[in-house]
């Protein structure tokens, strides 16, 4: 009677102490993707040029720019510099954290480090993106708390990497984006297509008009008078 | 000093046709040699080997010594050409063909161009198109492309051809002149017999490829020279040159004796018959055309 | 030579048929640039495909695209096999057989100039003539895109044989269509050579014209049929169209070396059977 009254309370003290070294070893899944959803969150507008490349077997787009302009909550215009822009859909510019919707469960998996960065390793499923919508890796910054890859069990086993660099002291905000993803099937099936998107030049919360949101995207200008006599 | 032209052996065969077989020629300086013959005799054949048109399956011609086929450039440097009807790029001025046509191998100035216009007559057409020019007009400048630069040696085909008698006479006192004044040699080919005698110190008489008479005109017409005999009786005196070795005896119709001296002279032919007794009343030279002496060359081939 | 060049390319500058492929040229590019300014997206349609998959803003439509587009795109076809060949042919076929019908070769080769030398300065004026109408086409449509779409990159859509769609910034594209049309302008220069060879034989401008324009159908036919598979690539047909492979990603210079070369021979064997033939002849003319 005596030593299972001994025993009692040193057991529940040590699983108390578990519980708090668990607590402090191992981060929310959820605290962290709702941190992510924060994401640029002092960040109202900027403007930032935007160089594009994709490589695969059909398409080989080198070093197309565009000049991005965003502003919040979420307003975008794309100016085309060289006449057109071509630019892969999808949310790439805007935080990648917004694609994982409401729905998403994360798991907390792991830590890693990916990509020379020290990151929590998330798996995400999303069961409102329809039955048997794959799972999603995500590794995301410890320190910055925004994400530096991702990887999709889709069949195209698409792999995305974002490298980021800090803007005016300020601003931790992407500067490339890397996507790798292999066609299922089709004549070019297995066959890499690689894309990447370059940032630079930003300017940061420096006012943006309403303007530019509401007019037309605009291409390079470089032709004579003649040519603005008579543009559509 | 070498002849200036000089051909041997020359030897054209068209597949079966023989157009020029084994023609032996030669051209001194500042002559102006008649080049004559019957059509398709191969003058212009002959004239287009000399200038390195046609290639010769036999034999050589050269121009100053130099081989035409083998030393193309070399031979033709100092000769001016006009062969056939001269042909020009009906697109260009008169005087653009000029300049085009003879700076391809050659050198001249404007002021040249415009001398031989002048001397041609047709330094106030030199900027019209040839195709506004009439064959007259082609003519003269055909012939100013040949006399352009001062050549040594010229050659022409037919070079009066379709010029009106003014012009044929303002050709024939220019190749006079070319000669006399310039001291170029002519080597022209024409069918006009009474204009070859006129201008011409030498010719030759193609036939069949072949030269068939050759020598100074004046030398050709002498030796072709005849006289009319006017004898009584006129039988007995036919006998009698007929008897002599170097006089042949033609009789005419109106009892006259045409008798041609291959050797002797006339006045040992009128002995030879006053000394058989025969009374000769007239004994008068006639001299042959050069037409007549190349019909009678023809009808002896 | 170079003077007799310049004899050459001044005669040539004095006929009026000289110039029917430069304004076949002008009105062909003004009326690509008419289908492009109010033909829209009928006239591109083939980048329809190119949005799946892609946001597009702008529009692929200037200098670059429109001197791409009458070079490698499907519409370059009828371009490349028939105007250009014919106009191409019409210079090369009448240089040698016109003198001939004229006289005026006679005239000529009676000076002393010698026959390789004159020879050689007719093929410099042709191949500088193919050249000037090749850079022309490129040229002019790049001067009417520039006028009325301005300039960028370059948008280059697929085609049968490769099915790749590219786009390439401005200075990338400009040395690609450089570089297109250098190729087109080989091409054009060996059809050119057959008139060429043919005029120089038999002496009927007429016959070469239409005798090249003949060979080169019948080549394409030939190439299309699969028992002649194994010959294909030694057709010249078969390579009047590298053009296109200038702007694949990434060019194939060994294919281009290959069509090069190819075509070289045909050129270089035209070029000296014709001298051989033009250094014997009798001018009867």
């Amino acid at each position: 009677m005596r030593l299972r009254i001994r025993v009692a309370p040193a057991l529940a003290a040590l699983l108390a102490l578990s519980a708090v070294a668990v607590a402090v070893e191992k981060p929310s899944a959820d605290a962290i993707i709702a941190a992510l959803k924060k994401g640029f969150a002092g960040v109202n507008d900027y403007s930032a040029q935007v160089t594009v490349t994709v490589k695969g077997p059909q398409v080989s787009i080198n070093g197309m720019q565009m000049k991005l302009y965003f502003k919040k909550p979420s307003k975008w215009h794309i100016d085309a510099e060289q006449g057109v822009a071509m630019f892969p859909q999808g949310n790439f510019f805007g935080n990648p954290a917004e694609e994982l919707a409401t729905g998403a469960q994360a798991t907390y998996v792991k830590s890693e480090n990916r990509l020379g960065t020290d990151c929590h390793v998330l798996k995400i499923s999303r069961p409102n993106a329809g039955p048997g919508a794959p799972a999603l890796t995500l590794w995301v910054d410890k320190k910055h708390t925004v994400i530096v890859a991702a990887e999709s069990a889709t069949e195209s086993a698409m792999k995305t990497s974002w490298r980021y660099a800090m803007i005016d002291g300020k601003y931790y905000l992407p500067t490339e984006i890397c996507a790798d993803l292999r066609p299922p099937g089709g004549a070019n099936a297995n066959k890499p297509v690689k894309a990447t998107i370059r940032f630079s030049n930003y300017k940061v919360n420096k006012g943006i008009d309403d303007k530019i949101f509401q007019s037309k995207p605009q291409t390079a200008d470089n032709g004579p008078h003649l040519r603005r006599r008579y543009r559509n | 000093m070498a002849p200036i032209i000089s051909a041997s052996k020359l030897t054209k065969r068209f597949r079966r046709v023989l157009a020029v077989d084994g023609l032996d020629l030669e051209v001194e300086r500042g002559e102006v040699f008649g080049f004559l013959g019957p059509n398709g005799a191969g003058k212009s054949t002959t004239l287009r080997m000399m200038v390195g048109l046609i290639r010769p399956t036999r034999g050589s011609v050269r121009l100053f010594g130099h081989d035409v086929w083998r030393e193309h450039c070399a031979a033709l440097r100092n000769v001016g050409a006009m062969i056939e009807s001269p042909a020009f790029y009906k697109y260009l001025s008169g005087r653009d063909n000029l300049r085009i046509l003879y700076n391809t191998g050659g050198n001249c100035t404007r002021k040249q161009i415009d001398e031989t216009l002048d001397i041609v007559g047709l330094l106030g057409r030199a900027d019209d198109k040839v195709k506004s020019y009439s064959q007259g007009m082609r003519q003269r400048l055909g012939i100013g492309l040949a006399i352009l630069g001062k050549p040594d040696l010229v050659l022409m085909d037919e070079p009066t051809n379709g010029l009106d008698p003014q012009g044929m006479k303002e050709v024939r006192d220019l190749i006079g002149r070319l000669s006399r004044d310039m001291n170029m040699t002519v080597f022209l080919s024409s069918h006009l017999l009474h204009e070859v005698e006129q201008i011409c110190t030498r010719i030759a008489v193609v036939n069949k490829g072949r030269v068939i008479e050759t020598g100074n005109v004046s030398d050709l017409l002498r030796q072709s020279e005849t006289y009319d005999v006017h004898a009584h009786p006129v039988e007995a005196a036919s006998e009698t040159i007929l008897r002599l070795e170097w006089a042949d005896v033609e009789a005419s119709a109106d009892g006259m004796l045409n008798v041609r001296l291959t050797a002797g002279t006339p006045a040992e032919l009128n002995k030879a018959l006053v000394e058989q007794g025969i009374a000769v009343s007239a004994l008068i030279p006639r001299k042959p055309s050069l037409e007549e002496l190349y019909l009678r060359l023809m009808q002896e081939q | 030579m170079i003077r007799q060049i310049g004899f050459e390319l001044y005669k040539m500058s004095r006929r009026p048929r000289t110039y029917l492929g430069f304004a076949a040229f002008v009105l062909i590019n003004f009326f690509v640039m008419i289908g492009l300014k109010y033909g829209h997206l009928e006239m591109v349609g083939t980048h329809g495909a190119m949005r799946t998959g892609f946001g597009v803003v702008g529009s692929p439509v200037n200098a670059e695209f429109m001197s791409w587009l009458v070079l490698a795109s499907p519409l370059a076809g009828p371009i490349l096999i028939m105007f250009m060949p014919f106009f191409i042919c019409l210079v090369f076929g009448e240089i040698f057989a016109g003198e001939v019908g004229d006289g005026t070769l006679r005239t000529v080769l009676c000076r002393p100039v010698r026959r390789s030398s004159f020879f050689a300065a007719k093929f410099m004026a042709s191949l500088i003539y193919a050249l000037c109408l090749v850079g022309f086409l490129g040229a002019s449509a790049y001067v009417m895109g520039w006028a009325f779409f301005g300039r960028g990159g370059l948008l280059v859509g697929g085609t049968f044989e490769n099915p790749m769609i590219a786009w390439y910034a401005h200075r990338p594209a400009l040395w690609r269509l450089a570089l297109g049309y250098a190729l087109m302008g080989t091409g054009a220069v060996t059809v050119g050579m057959i008139a060429f060879f043919i005029s120089n034989w038999l002496h009927n401008s007429l016959g070469a014209i239409g005798g090249a324009i003949m060979l080169l159908f019948t080549m394409l036919i030939i190439g299309e049929i699969p028992y002649f598979k194994p010959i294909k690539d030694y057709l010249f047909s078969t390579h009047l169209l590298m053009g296109q492979k200038a702007f694949w990603d990434p060019i194939p210079w060994k294919e281009i070396a290959f069509s090069i070369k190819c075509l070289g021979v045909y050129v270089a064997a035209l070029f000296f059977v014709s001298l051989a033939i033009f250094r014997r002849k009798d001018v009867l003319a």
